[in-house]
């Protein structure tokens, strides 16, 4: 049976070359945001400015394929301008919707743009059918990106009782606290996601060799330390290894990576209209394989198709650099 | 210089419900504490503990002058933390503000008063002023913002301004729970096992270093924020209301030090240094986000210099 509603994929893009790779692909959408702290990933080499971003959409109009701008940190007091003015070249470059998390700029784009959609962003934590239902009858947001700590009952009830595009993440790192509400990053280095789009921040990044093992750090503090058989992960903190009551353990989570690629046909059926792909930091190469599996998968899924969900998972399993995959929160037994 | 408030926050441990009744009587009777905030803020399933005395407790720092507000939690997903909620709000009186913790209540309290708390993010005017013109009247800032920041938002007109001011830091929370894994279990299986530690569950890294603490569900910092050096500094900017969040150690002594301070008899070194007495063994200080800094370091001096 053909289903009535569809998936779309949406797709990060960190710069005007993986831009181009994702819509090739098969991106429906791709997001991505402007080179400055205006978005949750500013690093270095990565991003758009307002030219690369409108030279985009231009290519991504041939295609048919819709252009998201994350504007997704919070502005500083005294600097918001600096995001009013990202809002506006957003909607000057044609972008289809702004990606947004603060109460400020939501109302300011309400009242000041209204040619350019709104879509919530993961980092203003809508967690609840009330969070939502506030966001989308205040600031008439569209679209919902939900963070990444609930299940897929959860998500099926949202559904029932708002109408709302419900956007949820598929794919790739996996935040195990709440989005929006983490202050980890700027406790031990004192940039954050919230405010300076970064967590963990590269330049606060040492690997050292200690005898046989590598040791990982972040502003001095040791995260993980790996041996020869190890893969050595990147430091973010909840990715570390900690001890408690004198157990030596990953206390927040292993070094895996978000993959439900094996749940598409209930994320469907559960009213969910957009599939996110994690990863604007991300290489063409990964971008582009990522895409093609997941067109595949999700072109089988929309026209009602045979679907070998665990042979995919397998697949998008050697993707992830090594990591092991997890379903996260969407199956509770993960909590 | 104006007039300013001392607030306890709420308790953000899974205390025995008679040590938690016997707590907040002594804070009745023996406190500084103008204003108390109560409620769960980090996990449903211990509120049916609390939910027996609430009442008691709130009638009995009422009796003793004491204004309380109810908190919320600081992550609603579903029908388990929104009926409590709900019920909070139902059950607050004209006395009683709600602080709203998770962006889930700002629908359900348009056009009341609310008091914003510091797991909502308000890091500017403009979502300060898009909030007061919904019912916001007070707002304690998330715990990573500066005092580059703070003077600009203490300007804003029409809410008061609260800072965190001394305790652990709730830097994180989510769905699943550290403390049950600590112990090789779950959420849904957790045997409560947060109600052992009073003042939550350190943590170490690989080369001992104490890192963060484990709450529950909430991951918080390892250091003790202390602003006691900053008081006179944000008194200035117009920063008036000062939270201390409940441990279990001697918060009567911690609370009359930042009155003392406050009203200029004691100078902030001293009150910083006897703190430093009441602390449990291997505590730490820090009040790096305000200054701008990593939040676990301690800035001792700031811009305010030692008297």
């Amino acid at each position: 049976m053909i289903p009535k509603n569809k998936l779309e994929i949406v797709c990060p893009a960190g710069t005007p070359a993986a831009f181009k790779v994702a819509v090739n692909a098969g991106a429906d959408t791709i997001y991505c945001g402007f080179n400055n702290e205006t978005n949750a990933r500013n690093f270095p080499g990565l991003n758009f400015s307002k030219d690369e971003l409108k030279e985009a959409v231009s290519y991504a109009n041939q295609y048919n394929v819709k252009v998201l701008v994350a504007i997704n940190t919070y502005p500083a007091a005294g600097k918001v301008h600096v995001w009013h003015q990202a809002i506006a070249d957003a909607e000057e470059c044609g972008a289809y919707a702004v990606i947004l998390a603060d109460i400020g700029l939501l109302d300011y784009a309400f009242k000041n743009h209204t040619k350019i959609r709104r879509h919530l962003s993961v980092q203003a934590t809508a967690s609840s059918i009330d969070a939502i239902k506030y966001f989308v009858k205040q600031y008439e947001v569209s679209r919902v990106v939900l963070p990444r700590v609930l299940t897929l009952r959860q998500i099926k009830e949202f559904k029932e009782a708002i109408n709302v595009g419900i956007e949820v993440f598929v794919y790739g790192g996996l935040c195990v606290m709440a989005e929006g509400k983490c202050s980890l990053s700027s406790y031990v280095t004192g940039l954050s996601p919230n405010k300076n789009g970064v967590c963990s921040p590269a330049e606060y990044v040492d690997y050292k060799e200690e005898g046989e093992n590598l040791v990982s750090t972040l502003n001095g503090s040791v995260m993980n330390t790996f041996n020869k058989n190890e893969s050595p992960g990147y430091p973010t903190i909840c990715k570390g290894r900690f001890t408690a009551e004198g157990d030596t353990t990953y206390l927040f989570e292993e070094p895996s990576s978000l993959s439900i690629i094996n749940m598409l046909p209930e994320l469907l059926e559960a009213g969910v209209v957009a599939l996110k792909i994690e990863g604007r930091q991300r290489g063409k190469a990964y971008i582009e394989s990522v895409i093609k599996l997941f067109r595949d998968a999700v072109d089988k899924v929309n026209n009602g198709e045979p679907y070998d969900a665990n042979t995919l998972l397998h697949s998008s399993q050697s993707l992830s650099e090594g990591q092991s995959n997890t379903t996260g929160a969407y199956v509770r037994k993960w909590l | 210089m104006n007039k300013y408030k001392l607030t306890l926050g709420p308790c953000l441990f899974n205390w025995k419900v008679n040590d938690w009744r016997d707590f907040y009587c002594k804070i009745a009777d023996e406190s500084p504490f103008d204003e108390v905030y109560l409620g769960e803020v980090v996990c449903y399933k211990r509120w049916p503990f609390f939910e027996v005395a609430f009442n008691d407790v709130v009638n009995r720092l009422e009796k003793a002058g004491k204004k309380v507000h109810f908190s919320s939690f600081s992550l609603i997903l579903g029908d388990l933390e929104m009926r409590t909620n709900k019920k909070m709000i139902d059950d607050a009186t004209a006395n009683n503000l709600i602080e709203v913790n998770d962006v889930g209540l700002l629908g359900l309290l348009q056009n009341k008063k609310y008091i914003v708390g510091p797991t909502v993010n308000v890091y500017n005017e403009g979502t300060m002023k898009t909030l007061i013109e919904q019912g916001a009247v007070r707002f304690c800032f998330p715990f990573e913002i500066d005092k580059e920041s703070l003077q600009i938002l203490s300007k804003i007109a029409g809410a008061e301004k609260e800072v965190f001011a001394f305790g652990r830091m709730p830097l994180a929370i989510a769905a699943r729970c550290y403390h049950a894994r600590i112990h090789n279990t779950s959420k849904d299986d957790c045997r409560y096992v947060c109600e052992k530690d009073y003042n939550g569950k350190p943590i170490t890294t690989l080369s001992n270093e104490n890192f963060l603490t484990v709450n529950g569900t909430q991951t918080m910092s390892f250091s003790y924020n202390n602003l006691i050096h900053d008081l006179h500094d944000l008194q200035e900017m117009g920063v008036n209301i000062f939270r201390l969040s409940p441990h279990y150690l001697d918060m009567i002594s911690v609370a009359n030090l930042f009155k003392d301070v406050l009203d200029n008899k004691m100078p902030s070194q001293e009150a910083y240094m006897k703190m430093e007495a009441l602390m449990p063994v291997d505590s730490k200080f820090s009040n790096g986000f305000y200054h701008g800094k990593e939040g676990r370091i301690m800035d001792k001096l700031g811009n305010n210099p030692i008297e």
